[in-house]
């Protein structure tokens, strides 16, 4: 085991809103963000769960979600940007490379040096890409640089943005529904898009409490694997998954019966179900196992933000000890091993809680969060 | 982040490689019936890896689960990319190349080819700066036996004709201390090892 960090503050934008506490009820009452998007192309569903109130164009709306997230984070746990101690880590999948050529052309990194820029960060920010995992890897590289002494405070998370390059390739895809996201349900179909920011704010045990912060949660460990399997679809073996999250509690120092609570990934295609589902059996067991939730059906598919928001809507199920239904979810899979919030927010006591994420090109990335009580 | 070497001094260089995508490409053929299109970019990536890996022979797969990846560098797989671009803006999108186009993709196509399960990032910074960042995550899975190998790759751009991709391959061992320039060479270069 290595020495958990604390989470110190927390900040998201989503298609529900963007308070922490308005976002919750909105969760836990099984409300979703999906409105008709107009497409000058055809797609299978036109729904997408979408922020109002940001700019058009692809490289500025994924700047302005990013630093109004951001700032919001580190102005909740009180901590200041600019300090050169401080050190932002962001990700995000394909964010605007793909719809704006002047985005091309600079680095990949560039969108996040002007995030930087635009906060007075003190330090130069890390920029990462995992597809669909960026998120969760955002933290757990943040994680790792406090470990390791090279930052005192990371605020990390996740950005991304609905576009007309995602919105057409999804639906080629097949990954689209055609009518509503249905996590680990029987009519299972596909997910829809969303967009998003989520940001954490980490630091080590010693500076929260230095600042005589109480953490709002500790980060306990986080582990990845890659699936090695396809560009598009999990490994069926489910093996990437279940290193994933055997790699985060070997880190967190915890064994798999501690845990119970679980925001899964839920894509709901029927493939994504699959691995998620015999991957749960193979590190949890035949027991009774956690509680499994998941946000998709709520927030849409936020592709390099899904990672960070997830993070903290497992945060937020530990300290208010309760689970938000699953949006969509009428009929769960008989194959399905453990209990599923369906139709109603279930209440629980896990103090100890996993959050997975599956990326394209195999990224898996798994996170376990403590609630201290 | 501006330390010089890594605080781990059993860490070391295993191998290391810079490879042309130029050059004859022996993995495809042999992921065909899994990876329909990849960018060259990626591909340069493949071959740098499994250049760097080829001095383990059959034990780099006994290590594979246990061995992880990062990508640094700041480009991403441009003829994908830009491919896909321009499909969207006349409606279409390409499932064969649209997961091609993630700045991501090299690492994800090199863990298909190659069978690498353990850690896989792309650290989307400049060569150098990613590479203390690469170095401290690598050492630190290699120090607490999460991985056995790590391998950092860089699809290098290319101006003109094809790209290239360096690759250095790190493990536990006695030996000089690795340090950011010594890898950032290598990954330019190939040439780091004694």
């Amino acid at each position: 085991m290595v020495a958990p960090v604390a989470v110190t503050g927390a900040a998201w934008r989503t298609a529900l809103g963007d308070g922490l506490g308005e976002v919750w009820h909105r969760l836990l009452a099984g409300d979703d963000g999906f409105v008709d998007v107009a497409s000058p192309h055809r797609l299978r569903n036109v729904r997408a769960a979408v922020i109002a109130s940001l700019p058009e164009a692809p490289a500025e709306r994924l700047r302005a979600l990013a630093v109004d997230t951001l700032q919001r984070a580190a102005r909740e746990a009180g901590i200041d940007v600019r300090a050169p101690s401080t050190r932002l880590v962001l990700g995000t999948s394909l964010g605007a490379f793909l719809d704006d050529a002047s985005e091309r052309e600079a680095p990949l990194h560039a969108w996040a040096d002007d995030v930087a820029s635009t906060v007075g960060a003190g330090a130069r920010p890390v920029a990462l890409s995992t597809a669909c995992s960026s998120g969760s890897d955002a933290i757990l590289v943040g994680a790792q640089l406090i470990r390791g002494g090279l930052a005192e405070v990371c605020v990390c998370g996740g950005v991304d943005i609905l576009t007309p390059s995602k919105r057409l390739a999804h639906s080629a895809l097949s990954t689209m529904t055609p009518s509503r996201p249905r996590a680990f349900d029987v009519r299972h179909d596909g997910m829809l898009l969303g967009e998003g920011a989520g940001f954490l704010v980490l630091e080590s045990v010693a500076h929260a409490q230095a600042r005589s912060v109480t953490p709002w949660a500790l980060y306990r460990g986080g582990g990845s694997a890659n699936d090695a399997a396809s560009m598009t679809s999990p490994d069926p073996s489910a093996a990437g998954a279940r290193l994933a999250m055997l790699r985060s509690l070997e880190d967190a120092g915890l064994a798999p019966g501690d845990i119970g609570l679980v925001n899964g990934h839920g894509s709901a295609t029927p493939v994504n179900d699959r691995a998620e589902r015999d991957a749960f059996k193979a590190v949890f067991g035949e027991g009774p196992g956690p509680l499994v939730f998941a946000t998709k059906g709520n927030f849409g598919h936020t592709l390099g933000a899904t990672g960070a928001l997830e993070a903290i809507a497992l945060i937020l199920g530990l300290r208010e000890q309760v689970a938000p239904p699953i949006a969509g979810l009428e009929e769960p899979d008989p194959a399905f091993p453990f209990p599923l919030p369906v139709g109603r927010a279930v209440r629980h006591a896990a103090r100890c809680g996993l959050s997975l994420t599956l990326g394209f090109g195999g990224f898996d990335t798994s996170l376990v969060f403590e609630v201290p009580r | 982040m501006s330390s010089p070497s890594v605080g781990h001094a059993s860490i070391v260089l295993r191998g290391s490689a810079c490879v042309s995508g130029a050059r004859p490409n022996p993995y495809a053929a042999r992921v065909k019936g899994t990876v329909r299109y990849a960018d060259p970019m990626s591909w340069s990536l493949v071959m740098a890896i499994g250049e760097a890996i080829a001095p383990l022979g059959d034990d780099f797969q006994a290590w594979a689960t246990r061995c992880s990846l990062i990508q640094v560098g700041p480009a991403g797989p441009p003829e994908a990319m830009a491919q896909v671009a321009s499909d969207a803006l006349r409606g279409f999108a390409s499932p064969v190349r649209f997961p091609s186009a993630t700045p991501s993709a090299p690492a994800g196509l090199a863990c298909i080819v190659h069978g690498i399960r353990g850690p896989t990032l792309a650290l989307t910074l400049p060569v150098e700066e990613a590479v203390t960042l690469a170095l401290h995550l690598s050492s630190d899975w290699l120090s607490r036996g999460v991985v056995e190998g790590a391998l950092i790759a860089a699809p290098l751009p290319s101006g003109v004709g094809a790209p290239t991709a360096g690759c250095v391959l790190l493990a536990r061992g006695e030996g000089p201390a690795v340090d950011v320039a010594r890898v950032t060479r290598a990954l330019r270069e190939g040439t780091a090892l004694p």
